[in-house]
């Protein structure tokens, strides 16, 4: 059943876990695809939800009910994706194994499949692709607008970004998904 | 040369594409609907004449439905989205102090388990259930048999 915010707060002064339960209950679903279709995987995706709603129920305590929690959870994901990351980045080697037991090394050699797999791709693999390809800041950016239909202004306020730097970021990322998806031979143009 | 300093206004971060004269970011804010009038009458003139702005511009439009169409973004949500929330909330709450009552009813569902346990080391314990069931299947047959039969013979005793 969806909650207002308003009755989420209610709750939550009435019994704490039940408040953060709802909590939970209406954003999770939110937070888990902007998460998803960032880090490219479940398991990411998992572990920046967790972290997300961890610093979501730390501070709710001392949120304000006169705001709408959306926003506040918007930034909080965006900063945990971009941080998520960046974090991942600095410890992964080409050393490292995939779930299958391969090198990382060996699956980035390897193209024998490349062919193949090209022609099998759905649109939908593709932009997946395209979009996983598009440096950090350029690939939340392009989620907030297209993913979340946000205007320029609330994706620079989220992102703590003048508006400016958000259209130059989702220019240059549109420009690279086209060419990326022009690539992937996903339209006959 | 004056089409091309009016197309590239925005060239601080400037978008190349293969004609050279017009800025991609343009293109873009024209497909958006972002864009300032007076740059919109210049970017259709050249469009007039652009062969490669125009295909370009077919390029970028299938790039933005491909973008906009939600069924793209569709995600299975895993069980462990909904499994976690009581971990988190522990976490940050502390574990859930139960009520006498929840204790008690939890009390005796372990006892119940507990006094059934010896059925797991019990020789064709695993089969009770469906030989309860054929049996009952069966009972009810011999019953049914014997109450026609008995109204049978009251049908005929009449």
């Amino acid at each position: 059943m969806e909650v207002s915010d308003l009755s989420i707060f209610r709750e939550y002064e009435k019994n704490n876990r039940r408040g953060l339960e709802l909590v939970y209950e209406r954003y999770k679903k939110y937070v888990y695809s902007i998460a998803y279709h960032y880090s490219g995987n479940r398991e990411d995706a998992l572990d920046i939800t967790q972290e997300v709603f961890m610093s979501v129920f730390k501070a709710f305590g001392s949120f304000k009910e006169q705001y709408s929690i959306l926003p506040w959870i918007k930034k909080i994901t965006v900063n945990k994706c971009l941080n998520f990351l960046r974090s991942r980045k600095e410890s992964i080697s080409l050393n490292e194994t995939t779930e299958g037991g391969d090198e990382l090394q060996n699956i980035i050699s390897s193209n024998e499949d490349t062919e193949a797999s090209i022609f099998c791709k759905d649109t939908k693999k593709a932009l997946e692709e395209a979009i996983s390809k598009l440096p950090d800041k350029q690939r939340i950016a392009v989620l907030l607008r297209h993913m979340k239909q946000m205007k320029y202004e609330e994706i620079a306020g989220t992102m703590k970004v003048p508006p400016g730097t958000v259209k130059t970021l989702i220019h240059n990322g549109r420009a690279a998904i086209k060419d990326n998806l022009m690539k992937q031979g996903i339209w006959e143009v | 040369m004056k089409e091309k300093s009016i197309l590239n206004l925005n060239s601080e971060n400037n978008i190349s594409i293969k004609c050279g004269k017009m800025d991609g970011a343009l293109l873009q804010d024209y497909l958006e609907g972002t864009i300032d009038p007076v740059e919109k009458l210049f970017v259709e003139a050249h469009l007039n004449t652009c062969k490669d702005c125009r295909r370009e511009l077919s390029e970028l439009k299938l790039m933005f439905w491909e973008l906009g169409n939600k069924s793209n973004y569709r995600v299975e949500y895993p069980q462990e989205l909904d499994e976690m929330a009581g971990t988190l909330i522990d976490r940050v709450l502390g574990k859930e102090e139960k009520s006498t009552a929840r204790k008690l009813v939890d009390l005796q569902v372990g006892n119940l388990k507990g006094s059934t346990r010896f059925l797991d080391y019990l020789p064709g314990a695993r089969k009770t259930p469906e030989v309860i069931k054929k049996a009952s299947r069966s009972l009810a047959k011999g019953v049914g048999k014997g109450v026609k039969k008995g109204v049978e013979r009251m049908l005929t005793a009449r």
